[in-house]
């Protein structure tokens, strides 16, 4: 038995209303309920430290097909710096950099949004390795034959239910991740625009359409976490109107929005393309039942990884270097187009001007979550960059002025006094993403919580402070300190055992049969992947 | 636990125990100068050991067929997938050479066998060979390419697509436009290839003609009889790695360099003194890796190999232990369970035991 007491630290648990200089007590890996009396205490002073629960990333590609599609295709990236690990290139980074990297920040839950079923295998091996952090993964439906069949036939709601219960089980799933649902679909019938209520070819359904079903059939198999969209028409001026379309659409049902800044665009002034985050912040006001991450833009190399093959299709010809890839896939597929964030671009500094507005309008930091749409807006080692422009006016101002002013015409972020604090960071990295993937004992520092603490220096340097955590406590044991990894330990993957019908599989076997001429488990992920121990950890499946 | 058996042989004969040979093959890679790992058909478990190894031994892995795809993975392009050529090809070009093993391969029965109708044409130096002609039927029409290479048969189609003038003789106009005309003409065009058969020229330039035709239509690559492994290393290397094969381990940091570290071109150079050959397949070691001074193999091979320093035996994928692979008709990654008990090894255990022996002993030059 080994007990810990983190003492004499603020403690940041804004799930329990705490904030205050106390003490952190861990016994066996998890929070406990002090234990003054007990022996053989190991005993970490955090006087000077902020403590929080690890952090959590709900939005973060870091395996899967694509991410190993842009490795392949950017070499030279990578090979550029002596250690990889601490530079941001362009390239993702290896599986062992992303783990030790993520702990570095006191992140101790990373998310993969994006496993195609027929993926699921691979990148669940991949996940596997990438130490120090556990981690999920969202499974992609809304472009498959199956389901889109399925619509088609006016299947009756349970068994779509049925087929989304089967296809987050059979990929180990944390939850489901719609991807321009009908919209890559269409790409295949070389439709090149897709809206909201457009019809897929051959299936004669909407995209609204299908995330009206896929928010029912989560609503029904008790998934916590809602329907995960990556809506229509991502990256277009004027795409503000899909967004605002798609939380009507919810219809009061609870639906989360992924990177909502590539959906936060007008199209008015010069340069084609305004704000549309004042309109976005009053609708997700007025719709408490949609969250949102945010996937800010920051500026630098990069590379778009999505599977929103359409999309990537279209942008193929704008890549730097000029080189890309996009695939067809089985359900989504997916592309990878890599390109530079600049900081002189004024397009570029109006996506980032847009991604700091919403973050700073929308008031409810409970549905609100701070990612980059790693890599895509940029890397996740931006976070504590970001969290010091959120926390200082000064910091934005000042990197506002070195930006073109012009690129501002259209956005508020000038006027926008408001500073998060440091609980308001907590609840954006830890409380919140606990509560929308529906893990209990994560985000907090309640007696029964994962013992995944993150310790940082109190300093006003705010992106020294999270870039480096002090420690980190992994399961009760440290796994940082000093902002250094120690020997890297290999976590749990969360997945859900949804309750469904496993008659469904007779709807899934032709559609398989047809396209791969296999059965329908010939992509289920095994309960043992590299090692002897499985690494699966199974989330309770209850709203 | 399964009791695993691994027969194994040093210099051909075999020796007493399994654990002198994992010594043998430890002790070869650690007093290698410059050693390299070579992969042939592995599973996803065995080519992230043979990644590790690799690192442990500072050296450098590539697979037996990575020339392939250096122009794919590096310059990448519009592509599908076998599924999806299946389910909606209405045009194919069969491009480049084509020999009669394609014949076999089930992507390409599968396209000829469905009902969709679908139109195929062969664009290459020559017609492709009787048993790919039948098993397409309807007669298979197509441009020899003739004199001209591919490379610029491709680009003369580019410019016909596009409203340039092709300043060509009048045969090769035709050819041109009548190819070109057709493939404008697809709703789904799939390009087919034997992996490895373009070379990169070749594969530049036919990516930029999808590119091109995918302005107003759909076209897209699908590359045919993908040797196992190759994906199956891939996807570990840059996992584990940052980066693609050929990787190079030195200080245990990867670097890549599909030229200097491509296998192929460093062993007719002589730059490896130690090669390890691992295939969960019986295929005979290739001539080209033998010109390297030791041979070390570990393979599905039953019986002794003639001037192997070490041998040792594994089972395949998905048949004697289970298996992530990616069987080329599907092109996508599967978990294989094996149809009943086997005690032959898996090459992710016997890599494994091999890199704890060296990181036990210390590692490699």
């Amino acid at each position: 038995m080994s007990i810990t007491c983190i003492s004499g630290g603020r403690v940041i648990d804004p799930e329990h209303g705490r904030d205050e200089i106390g003490d952190v007590w861990l016994e066996d890996g998890r929070v406990c309920a002090p234990k003054p009396d007990a022996l053989n205490v190991e005993r970490i002073d955090a006087r000077g430290c902020v403590v929080m629960a690890g952090a959590i990333d709900v939005h973060t590609h870091v395996a899967g097909a694509n991410v190993s599609a842009a490795r392949l295709l950017l070499p030279e990236r990578y090979a550029d710096v002596e250690r990889p690990m601490d530079h941001w290139t362009g390239a993702p980074f290896d599986l062992f950099s992303t783990g030790a990297l993520y702990a570095q920040m006191g992140y101790s839950l990373v998310v993969e949004p994006a496993v195609a079923p027929s993926d699921a295998v691979a990148t669940h091996t991949e996940l596997e390795c990438i130490p120090y952090v556990d981690r999920a993964a969202l499974s992609v439906i809304g472009n498959d034959d199956v389901l889109l069949g399925l619509l088609r036939d006016k299947a009756s709601d349970s068994a779509i239910a049925d087929y989304v219960g089967w296809s987050i089980a059979s990929s180990r799933a944390l939850g489901a991740k719609a991807i321009n649902p009908g919209g890559v679909a269409a790409l295949k019938a070389n439709v090149r625009a897709f809206n909201l209520d457009d019809v897929v070819p051959e299936y004669g359904v909407t995209a609204r359409e299908i995330g009206s079903k896929l928010r029912q059939a989560l609503g029904s198999l008790g998934v916590p976490h809602p329907l995960h969209l990556h809506t229509c028409n991502l990256g277009i001026p004027g795409n503000v109107k899909t967004a605002l379309d798609t939380i009507e659409s919810a219809e009061g049902l609870p639906m989360h929005l992924a990177h909502l800044q590539f959906y936060g665009y007008g199209n008015e002034g010069d340069l084609g393309m305004s704000s549309g985050a004042v309109q976005l912040a009053e609708a997700m006001a007025k719709h408490p039942n949609i969250s949102a991450d945010i996937g800010q833009v920051m500026f630098g190399p990069t590379v778009t990884i999505s599977s929103d093959a359409l999309t990537q299709f279209n942008y193929r010809r704008r890549a730097k270097p000029k080189k890309f890839n996009v695939r067809d896939g089985d359900s989504n597929g997916g592309g990878v187009v890599p390109l530079t964030y600049r900081a002189k671009s004024k397009i570029n500094v109006l996506q980032w001007a847009i991604g700091l507005e919403l973050f700073l309008l929308i008031d409810d930091p409970w549905r609100v979550f701070l990612t980059t749409d790693h890599p895509n807006g940029g890397p996740f080692t931006a976070y504590p960059d970001l969290i010091a422009l959120l926390m200082d006016k000064s910091q934005r101002d000042a990197a506002i002025e070195a930006l073109p002013d012009d690129a501002f015409q259209s956005t508020t972020l000038k006027s926008i006094n408001r500073e998060y604090s440091l609980s308001e960071i907590a609840v954006i990295t830890r409380s919140a993403p606990a509560r929308l993937l529906g893990t209990k004992d994560r985000g907090h520092l309640a007696p029964g919580a994962v013992g995944d603490v993150a310790i940082y220096r109190d300093q006003p340097d705010r992106a020294k402070m999270f870039r480096a955590a002090t420690w980190l406590i992994k399961d009760g044991t440290v796994a940082v300190k000093d902002g250094e990894v120690l020997t890297a330990r290999y976590g749990k993957t969360l997945s859900l055992a949804p309750d469904y019908d496993p008659g469904i599989t007779s709807h899934v076997r032709d559609a398989y049969d047809a396209r791969w001429g296999a059965p329908p488990d010939t992509f289920s992920v095994p309960e043992n992947l590299l090692r002897e121990r499985s690494p699966f950890e199974v989330v309770s499946c209850q709203r | 636990m399964r009791d695993i058996v691994t027969p194994v042989w040093v210099n051909a004969k075999q020796p007493a125990d399994r654990a002198s040979v994992v010594a043998t093959i430890a002790d070869s890679l650690k007093s290698a100068h410059n050693p390299l790992i070579i992969i042939d058909a592995i599973d996803l478990a065995g080519a992230a050991e043979a990644v590790e190894l690799a690192r442990t031994a500072n050296a450098t892995i590539d697979h037996s067929s990575a020339d392939n795809v250096h122009f794919f993975q590096e310059q990448g392009w519009l592509g599908t997938t076998p599924g999806e050529a299946v389910l909606r090809a209405d045009a194919v070009l069969l491009i480049g050479p084509l020999s009669d093993e394609i014949a076999t391969d089930e992507a390409l029965r599968r396209l000829c066998d469905e009902d969709k109708p679908r139109a195929f044409r062969y664009v290459g130096q020559n017609a492709p060979p009787g048993s790919i002609a039948n098993l397409v039927g309807k007669g298979l029409a197509g441009t020899n390419v003739g004199d001209m290479s591919l490379t610029a048969l491709i680009g003369l189609v580019r410019a016909h697509i596009n409203g340039h003038g092709v300043n060509a003789d009048a045969a090769i106009r035709e050819a041109v436009s009548t190819l070109g005309d057709w493939m404008q003409g697809a709703s789904y065009g799939v390009a087919v290839f034997a992996t490895g058969a373009l070379d990169d020229l070749e594969g530049y330039a036919l990516s930029g003609l999808l590119d091109d035709l995918s302005l107003k239509t759909r076209w897209n690559a699908l590359p045919l009889a993908v040797p196992l492994g190759q994906n199956e290393l891939q996807r570990m290397t840059s996992s584990l790695t940052g980066v693609p094969t050929p990787a190079a381990f030195r200080n245990g940091r990867a670097q890549h360099d599909g030229w200097r570290y491509g296998a192929r071109r460093g062993v007719a150079r002589g730059e490896y003194d130690s090669v390890l050959w691992v295939s969960g397949s019986d295929t005979d070691v290739p001539e080209w890796v033998q010109h390297v001074p030791s041979v070390i193999v570990i393979s599905a091979h039953d019986s002794a190999l003639p001037g192997v320093a070490a041998q040792a035996q594994i089972g395949v994928a998905g048949v004697d232990y289970p298996a992530i692979i990616e069987p080329a008709e599907i092109g996508a990654f599967a978990a294989i369970a094996p149809p009943g008990r086997s005690d032959k090894d898996s090459p992710a255990h016997l890599l494994g035991t091999i890199r704890k022996t060296l990181e036990t002993d210390g590692a490699g030059a």
